[in-house]
């Protein structure tokens, strides 16, 4: 019983890491007043980066580095469609999404000449992982559990407490506003929009190199939308992001352990449903940044 | 210049597609015509005999290729001839053949167009989808799911009432998957219209709903004995007579397992009714004045809410009937993999075509040539067929861009001729 119950917490951490993670990167395209639905498509770009990275290598750190530039790439496309060229946003973050899912396919073929790909390597920390303790303790959450912890607590800060975060807000609330003040409307959002990049496509790599230690075409499965499901639901803050993200992992982590009545496609339904049950209000109130979706014109 | 830019944007995409091509894929192979060049570079025969041996071997991968010749003619050898071999052994595909290849395949012979316009139909029906939401000024990005919820109801109908006639089981099946698809498009346009919500999270999020629901419906109704995740099989009287059936005693030879149906015609039927519907009726010219200005609508007197719900009905009903072709037209059976991506094509089939629905028409079939010719590019050239994802994404993003773009390149010009002047 104990053991089924620390079982269920330490997958319910290990599911919540994608969604979190690309949560929190649509929180800071959105709170710029950005939409990104790419996230989806950064995240399965960065699970097809890193395990490529890592094969040729051999570190998987370099794999998890190139990952987040890869996502940092996929973002300034599409900063550079919906902020330069004021272009539709949903579609843009559409045509990442396809386009990701040709190129991660494209590049397997031509590298690997197979569209599943083993990972040959995990990410391991220097010192630590020669300790007993942390062995067994990575071998349960691997370590980049707690590097997503400490960014959730970083972008709080980030967001909330610093210039950057606060002229951030400012566009994406009222850029005409912040405009005026000299803040550079352009700048803010395509720093945003990268940021989310960088973090999807971290949460690509933990999903192909930690997760499931494998690259298979179309490994994403949807994660990038409930990562924008648990930032709605987390009402664009990182804690709340956070929090809906363990919420929706444990849905995940419970499913094996459910009586057969229970069908597990209900289970999936549920951050979708509780997501629109926060924008009509009828569990609490979501309101998104006043000036997201909008191009910014600046005469 | 409104009908010029998705043009501009193919093209722009296929030469992206065409940099691509030159600079991925490359191959080592050693010909006839290498050892000739070899000869003439000056090689010493002596070393091209050690490697005749792998003559018409293709490597993708270039070390691979040269491990194999050092250990045929030896590291010395190697050292001074190894580059000089692999440069001319490199050859890169031929990007004008990849797109030859291409549109051989779908539009050479009549077998080609009619697996173009099997794969076209669900995508003009997704298309408008899009677009008839689109005039009423609303994003409808859930096509996806009101598709699959039509497909469902489609195949439930069609092998529940077994017992009735064709004319009447297959008018029931297509209301059935219209009725599934606009109320499951209506959410959203209640939720826009009554709480505000903007259509566009909801309709992603009734997406995933809709997948997931109708995944267990497809387990509930899974034959006991069958290890494939589909659905019981729709009565013969539901299903829909491939084209061959009325082209080959025409004395037009059409081959049997060509997949093109009359589903064809609910497509063209449907692309004939939002013209009509947008253009010439109340309803439609209510529809786009709430798009146009929804505050001056209001002022008009025209019920902005009733439109937006009814817009995202009509709209989710289109979509619903992608199924007639995908269920009664070709698999006869529900299974998710029949759909899957067919709702987000949509959106780029509306886009690419401008949000008019002889717009969707072509640009559908723009991407049922794709489709279509995709399968071909995997035999005949070294491209992996994922290309086609890629011209896709590569067009959509230059029809987006393309408004902003034209803008400022006539800004330029302006400025020039001032300048002139």
């Amino acid at each position: 019983m104990i053991e089924s119950i620390f079982a269920i917490l330490a997958s319910t951490i290990r599911f919540a890491v994608p969604y979190t993670l690309a949560g929190l990167g649509g929180t800071y395209s959105e709170r710029s007043g950005v939409v990104n639905i790419g996230l989806e498509g950064m995240m399965l770009s960065g699970a097809f980066t890193s395990v490529a990275v890592t094969n040729i290598t051999g570190s998987a750190w370099t794999g998890l580095l190139a990952a987040i530039l890869v996502g940092m790439l996929l973002g300034l496309i599409h900063a550079a469609v919906c902020v330069s060229f004021k272009a539709d946003q949903i579609v843009s973050g559409l045509a990442i999404i396809i386009f990701a899912a040709g190129i991660t396919v494209f590049f397997s073929w031509l590298m690997f000449n197979k569209t599943q790909i083993k990972a040959e390597g995990m990410l391991r920390v220097p010192f630590l992982h020669e300790l007993p303790a942390f062995k067994l303790l990575f071998s349960q959450i691997p370590p980049l559990v707690f590097v997503t912890a400490a960014i959730v607590v970083a972008s709080h800060f980030v967001i909330f407490r610093t210039v950057f975060g606060l002229r951030l807000r400012s566009v994406g609330e009222h850029p005409q506003a912040a405009d005026t003040l000299g803040i550079s409307v352009y700048k803010m959002r395509y720093s945003g929009v990268i940021i989310s990049g960088a973090l999807s496509g971290m949460a690509g790599a933990y999903l192909s190199l930690e997760h499931a230690h494998y690259f298979v075409k179309g490994i994403s499965g949807g994660r990038g939308f409930i990562g924008l499901a648990s930032m709605i639901f987390g009402k664009w803050t990182p804690f709340g992001t956070a929090g809906a993200g363990l919420l929706f992992g444990f849905g995940e982590a419970v499913k094996p352990y459910l009586p057969k009545i229970v069908p597990s496609q209900f289970i999936d339904m549920i951050p979708y449903i509780l997501t629109i049950f926060v924008l009509t209000s009828a569990i609490g109130r979501a309101t998104p940044p006043a000036a997201i979706g909008v191009p910014y014109n600046k005469e | 210049m409104g009908t010029l830019a998705p043009i501009v944007a193919v093209v722009l995409a296929f030469l992206t597609g065409a940099v691509i091509i030159l600079f991925f894929i490359r191959t080592y192979t050693l010909t006839d015509t290498t050892f000739a060049d070899l000869k003439e570079a000056a090689v010493p025969i002596a070393v091209i005999e050690k490697i005749r041996s792998l003559e018409g071997k293709d490597y993708s991968d270039k070390a691979a290729f040269e491990e194999d010749i050092a250990s045929r003619m030896g590291d010395k050898d190697f050292q001074q001839y190894g580059a000089m071999i692999s440069g001319y052994a490199l050859t890169r595909e031929n990007p004008i053949r990849v797109y030859h290849e291409i549109f051989k395949a779908a539009l050479k012979d009549r077998n080609g167009w009619g697996h173009v316009l099997y794969r076209a139909t669900p995508l003009i029906l997704t298309g408008l989808a899009v677009a008839f939401a689109f005039q009423c000024g609303l994003f409808n990005i859930g096509g996806e799911g009101q598709m699959v919820m039509g497909g469902f109801a489609i195949t439930w109908v069609g092998f529940t009432f077994t017992q009735l006639p064709w004319f009447l089981l297959i008018p029931l099946c297509i209301l059935a998957g219209a009725a599934a698809g606009g109320l499951w498009g209506s959410i959203p346009g209640y939720l826009k219209a009554k709480r505000g919500v903007h259509e566009v999270v909801t309709t992603i999020m009734l997406n995933w709903i809709a997948v997931a629901l109708t995944q267990y419906l497809t387990m509930a109704f899974k034959p006991p004995e069958s290890w494939i995740p589909h659905t019981y099989k729709i009565a013969k009287a539901a299903q829909l007579s491939r084209l061959y059936v009325y082209l080959n005693p025409l004395g037009i030879n059409f081959s049997r397992s060509n997949l093109v149906n009359t589903a064809i015609f609910v497509a063209i039927a449907a692309v004939l009714i939002t013209a009509y519907l947008l253009k010439r009726t109340k309803l439609g010219y209510e529809i786009r004045a709430v798009g146009f200005n929804p505050a001056a609508a209001e002022c008009a007197g025209i019920n902005v809410a009733k439109n937006t719900v009814l817009a995202m009905a009509i709209s989710g009903a289109f979509a619903g009937l992608a199924g007639v072709n995908q269920v009664m037209g070709y698999k006869h059976r529900f299974r998710y993999g029949v759909f899957e991506g067919l709702g987000f094509d949509g959106i780029g089939v509306a886009f690419i075509g401008k949000n008019s629905p002889w717009g969707c028409v072509l640009a559908a079939l723009l991407f049922g040539i794709l489709d279509h010719g995709g399968l071909a590019i995997d035999v005949s050239t070294k491209v992996p067929r994922e290309i086609v994802l890629v011209l896709k994404a590569t067009i959509l993003i230059f029809v987006v861009v393309s408004t902003e773009l034209t803008k400022r390149l006539i800004n330029i010009l302006q400025k020039r001729e001032e300048a002139a002047a």
